[in-house]
């Protein structure tokens, strides 16, 4: 794949080229496609098929079944309203954090921009059981919502906090101050400055946070099932339960297709928020755009949102440190001792040291893997800024997003069906956990990239050829350089995800090689303060281990220009 | 969930046939003939990989499980696929073609699905002949109890200490007014621990029969539900989430649980503790036995009926109460020390035939939801 | 001289981490009409000078008057101030007509006053034709006049302009001074001019502050100022030798 890349790029040289530069970017979107077709589309569309043509006839007058039926109808009206409440709360509460960060320069500014993505990586199970320490009965908040809708917003929000206020944030530090202070000066008061200036420069990615927030919500397994009780239910849940407590495949093919119209719908509608704005804006460096704080509002401002911060991530993570090391003999690394105890040698006991073993390998052969794939991907995304081009893009960018609004479940069962013959008999191989993760990964990893290269300008390549540069010294002195930095931003998130995935490794994990994840729902799965106590003390690990190669991908990240 | 059970298995049925059309034939698969040689393991001469498909939650020493290894020649891999109905659906939609040799740890709730779906090719083992009668329910030969243990009512013991209330001893004691807010169980439709609390319900209040929603069971249910008792949706959410008596420090003191759960609670030996925080009401107890079988399309079915054997050997028996917190359904294997300090056996469990389960299993989780949703 | 009609009053600013752009007891006058240019080189405060007097910075010590109103702690929209950024700072969401009309909106102009005002404006500056064009196909030199069209539009009581022509080349900016001079003169504004070249103190100033490390150094008119700098920075800065 990469020996393609200079060809790409000295094929736009000439105009001339135009249809071997269409055929290069075709075929640059081609291993993606085929991998997402393989690994996603075939095994879901058999599992369709296995419940709408059983033995050989359509059977349609199951979706008249679905459909009139009243308790799927309050399932579907409660998924859509329950994922939109929790898409509008996360954007609400999360972009003044958004400003803070894009505006104001204050203390332990990187690190907290790092730590933010702890929550989205954290395995549900984890989240769920530590929220429930804070926001259930005899909890620390003193009231108790467990059951309630408001325990699934409020671990929504937990979760999809960092998307929106990573995704937005990096937008909001790359526009102009003066902006709006030149608005502020023609008369118009705060609240005008935003509606008028902020909100349409920041609109675009708004909406692509949000639509991965709306994708997450959607989706919603481990916290709805934890949090909502059993008188909420999601899509998510229900096809879940058709598919592996029932096997009504029927009913869940009928769900399933209703979740991926929904989430199609819903990509395209927010994708079409986001063209909407063709505004380039310059490219400053975001120290430019700080300011530091002067007045009391402003410090107020910067306050409450870290006391905010601090409440809704500090408190349930701060808890689940804490029992970490609240063992029976009081405070003490027994729990993390204990870790290393292969308690007799169980198979279900593999040492937690071979489990981030696990993680790791599986993250490193998810990233290469999304990398790879994202490369040729956001290549092919990129284009030339034709029509034709950008409807490709569209539909690629698209298609990309689908598996994150699908149901693990679906996926899973319909690995179990077509992978059954060599030379794909991959049913009970490891190699399709990373490649789980790998489809996971893989639209973040192109909506970094994509970004970056655009953001090389023409004339730089120009500039260097005049200069006497090859082409492939111009791919390597000019390209390599500048996507290095989002590709090394996109491997560090590619390898975040799949170190969090839990849904889909669930499926896939085979007993002697789990995951971090994985084992900690292991031990939670057991009665008795040793499991428990280890559970969170592999959940601080993996914060921990979240923490580092966050910080890292920070270090590379191009400043101001991608997403996430 | 409103279509009855029947429809069910019947287009399971045409499922399975649908699967298994490309080559294997859905005829009963011929038995495997015995292994043992001299009542031990046999030994092969070229290495096998043998496939055991279970679920999540499955343990055993990897010491036991070499012996095993070395004594057959066989390489063991384990595949793990959700919980056990997870598992059981796993199986069925790949029968005939299955992804692996051996299944373990379906239980008697999910025992009509297997046979059913004809999953299995029928082994005696051996072996069997060691084995309380009583957990052998399956005659056809398939399905090989491997296991069993107890859902149970369990209580905090600090709690009731505390509050000086009297620890019930009955279903009936559970709806008492002092006891309100105070029970938490799993939803049936979700849980196994849920689905075998129902059942014991119902094999104590009777009424299995009655598809109105004033069945004598689902009465009871309704004494509960004015009692405020507290639904969720998994064990892990119960026990660690609201039971006050578990290490996540919930709010209620009475929770559907396993028999066996006590012991783990006082598993740290350095403690000075009389008895087990928590216990087990033991007239609420509902037995559960867990079960092997070859698949039918195994690759190895002489090692799979190896692996039987081996299950029901006394290594592996003795290592079930400390690994997966279950009894060995072996007579006369011992049990760990904390088993014997901080257990009372349950002697007579509920139970209800499992015919009559798979028969009406989706139609009472049906009755029951409607009660709660 | 006149009457004042913009005091600034011992005003200082601080910053906590660096001392450029701070000000240190920064007193003088403007009068009704007057154009003061405040000369100095970067980091000298000038900048600072001019956020304090539009609110966008917050004083630590010292007070703003304008047209005998203290303005210290009134907010920047009611000031009733225009400011002109070094880099234009145009509304790239709009285009040319609407980053005229937007002080007109935010004043509620009625509507027919407003496209009046507008279509005025553009001619003023010479882009009559330019009203709905995208503010990015723009040169340097005529998005500088939509920054000053979009500034005087509303009418400001004051001007404050920081380097206008800073970003412009040489022929251009000859070009728009003499029809910056123009532009002022015929609508009388009062302007405080910010900038680092002398000839353009010199060809638009009634009289010239210098700045220095924040602290106002000299203020008089060009030619007092050329003759007698106050002290070698000054006249290094006038390009005397």
């Amino acid at each position: 794949m990469v020996g393609a890349l200079p060809l790409m790029v000295s094929a736009s040289e000439s105009r001339g080229n135009n249809l071997r530069r269409k055929l290069w970017r075709l075929l640059a979107a081609t291993p993606p496609l085929l991998f997402l077709g393989v690994f996603f589309v075939w095994p879901v569309f058999a599992i369709l098929l296995r419940g709408l043509r059983p033995h050989g006839s359509w059977n349609f007058a199951v979706f008249g079944e679905v459909f009139s039926d009243p308790s799927m109808r309050r399932v579907l009206w409660f998924t859509l309203w329950e994922s939109l409440a929790s898409t509008v709360l996360c954007v609400v509460v999360a972009l003044p954090a958004a400003a803070m960060f894009a505006r104001y320069r204050f203390k332990g500014k990187r690190v907290l921009w790092s730590a933010l993505l702890v929550p989205f990586v954290l395995p549900t199970v984890v989240v769920a059981v530590s929220m429930l320490g804070v926001i259930g009965g005899g909890g620390l908040a003193g009231i108790n919502l467990n059951g309630t809708v408001w325990a699934i917003l409020i671990a929504h929000v937990f979760f999809n906090y960092a998307v929106v206020v990573r995704t937005v944030g990096a937008t909001w530090s790359t526009i102009d101050p003066r902006l709006e202070e030149s608005a502020r000066t023609l008369g118009a008061p705060l609240w005008r400055v935003f509606r008028e200036i902020t909100w349409p420069l920041i609109r675009s990615s708004v909406a692509a946070a949000a639509s991965i927030v709306f994708l997450f919500s959607f989706t919603s397994f481990g916290i709805v099932l934890i949090l909502g009780g059993i008188s909420h239910r999601t899509l998510e849940v229900e096809i879940y339960d058709q598919t592996a407590k029932f096997l009504h495949l029927d009913i869940a093919a009928v769900l399933a297709i209703v979740q991926l119209v929904v989430v199609v719908v819903i990509l395209m509608w927010f994708g079409r928020s986001q063209r909407r704005r063709s505004v380039l804006l310059d490219q400053r460096s975001a120290s430019e755009m700080e300011r530091t704080m002067e007045t009391s509002p402003q410090r107020w401002f910067i306050r409450s949102n870290i006391l905010f911060m601090a409440v809704l991530f500090g408190v349930p993570l701060g808890l689940l440190v804490a029992r970490s090391f609240s063992t029976p003999n009081g405070w003490g690394f027994g729990f993390y001792q204990a870790l290393t105890d292969t308690r007799g040698g169980s198979t279900s006991f593999v040492p937690p040291i071979d489990a981030v073993g696990n993680s790791l390998l599986f993250a490193f052969i998810a990233t290469a893997i999304a990398l790879v794939l994202g490369l040729c991907a956001a290549w092919a995304i990129v284009g030339d800024g034709s029509k034709s081009s950008s409807i490709f893009s569209r539909w690629t960018d698209t298609a990309l997003m689908i598996p994150l609004g699908t149901s693990a479940v679906t996926v899973g069962f319909g690995f179990l069906i077509v992978f059954d013959e060599p030379p794909l008999n991959l049913r009970s191989s490891l190699w399709l956990i990373p490649i789980a993760h790998a489809i996971v990964a893989l639209p973040f990893v192109v909506r970094l990239l994509v970004p970056g290269l655009r953001s090389i300008d023409p004339r730089l390549r120009e500039a260097a050829s005049t200069l006497g540069a090859s082409p492939r010294q111009v791919w390597w002195t000019i390209d390599v350089p500048i996507v290095s930095r989002s590709l090394a931003a996109a491997a560090g998130f590619a390898f975040a995800i799949s170190l969090g995935e839990f849904g889909a490794t669930a499926f896939l994990a085979r007993p002697d090689r789990p995951t971090m994840p994985i084992a900690i729902y292991r031990a939670l799965g057991r009665p008795g303060d040793y499991n428990f106590g280890q559970a969170m003390a592999m959940s601080t690990i993996l914060m921990l281990l979240t923490v580092v190669v966050v910080t890292a991908i920070d270090r590379f990240r191009p400043a101001g220009v991608s997403e996430f | 969930m409103k279509r009855s059970f029947v429809v069910a298995v019947l287009a399971l049925t045409v499922l399975a046939v649908a699967c298994g059309s490309s080559g294997s034939s859905s005829k009963p698969a011929p038995g495997v003939s015995p292994v043992l040689v001299n009542g031990e393991l046999p030994h092969f001469d070229d290495p096998v990989t043998l496939r055991v498909l279970t679920h999540d939650s499955f343990a055993v020493t990897q010491a036991v499980l070499d012996e095993f290894e070395t004594a057959t020649n066989v390489k063991v891999e384990l595949i793990a696929s959700g919980d056990a109905v997870a598992m059981t659906n796993a199986a069925i939609l790949t029968a005939g073609n299955p992804v692996a040799d051996v299944i373990f740890g379906f239980d008697e709730n999910l025992l009509g699905s297997v046979l059913e779906n004809n999953l299995l090719q029928a082994y005696t083992p051996e072996r069997l002949n060691g084995v309380d009668q009583s957990y052998v329910l399956d005659t056809s030969g398939m399905a090989t109890p491997i296991d069993h243990g107890d859902v149970c009512v369990n209580f905090d013991r600090g709690a009731f200490t505390k509050s000086a209330i009297k620890i019930p001893t009955t279903f009936d004691e559970l709806t008492q007014a002092s006891l309100k807010s105070e029970f938490v169980v799993e939803n049936p439709a979700t849980s196994t621990p849920g689905l075998a609390f129902m059942l014991a319900t119902i094999a104590r209040f009777g009424g299995g029969d009655d598809v109105s929603a004033n069945a004598k069971w689902l009465s009871y249910w309704k004494q509960l539900k004015a009692n405020g008792v507290r639904v969720v949706d998994s064990w892990e959410i119960a026990y660690y989430g609201s039971f006050s008596g578990g290490s996540g420090k919930g709010d209620h003191s009475l929770v559907v649980s396993y028999a066996s759960s006590p012991p783990a609670e006082v598993e740290d030996t350095s403690l000075a503790v009389d008895d087990s925080p928590t216990g087990v009401i033991a007239e609420t107890c509902y037995g559960q036995t867990e079960f092997a079988g070859i698949l039918r399309g195994a690759v190895n079915p002489r090692a799979a009926a190896a692996f039987l054997e081996f299950m029901l050997g006394s290594s592996f028996q003795a290592d079930v109460p400390g690994q997966m917190y279950v009894y060995p359904v072996v007579t006369g294997t011992p049990l760990p020390d904390t088993f014997a300090k901080y257990t009372a056996p349950v002697t007579d469990p509920l139970t209800l035939p499992y015919a009559d389960v798979a028969f009406n299993r989706d139609r009472w989780i049906t009755q029951w939801s409607a009660l709660f949703r | 001289m006149k009457s004042a009609f913009l005091s600034i009053d011992h005003v200082s600013v601080r910053h906590s981490n660096s001392s450029a752009g701070a000000l240190c007891d920064i007193s003088f006058d403007v009068g009704a009409g007057d154009v003061i240019a405040v000369l100095g080189s970067s980091g000298s405060g000038k900048t600072t000078l001019l956020r304090v007097i539009s609110g966008l910075q917050t004083v630590s010590v010292g007070n703003v008057v304008l047209g005998g109103v203290d303005i210290t702690e009134t907010p920047p929209h009611l000031r009733g101030i225009g400011l002109m950024f070094q880099e234009h700072a145009l509304f790239p969401h709009l285009n040319v007509a609407d980053n005229v009309r937007f002080g007109l909106r935010m004043a509620k102009m009625p509507k027919s006053d407003r496209e009046e005002r507008v279509a005025e404006m553009l001619e003023i500056v010479g882009l009559a034709e330019f009203g709905s064009r995208d503010v990015a196909s723009l040169s340097g030199g005529e998005r500088q006049r939509v920054a000053l069209a979009r500034t005087i539009a509303p009418a400001p009581q004051l001007l404050l302009l920081d380097e206008p022509m800073g970003s412009l080349d040489r022929v251009s900016r000859d070009r728009l001074v003499s029809q910056l001079a123009e532009i002022i003169d015929r609508l009388g504004l009062t302007v405080v001019y910010v900038t680092h070249d002398r000839s353009e103190a010199f060809e638009l100033a009634d009289r010239i502050a210098v700045l220095d490390q924040g602290r106002l150094v000299q203020l008089a008119a060009p030619e007092i100022l050329d003759a007698r700098p106050a002290n070698a920075h000054v006249a290094q800065l006038l390009g005397h030798r």
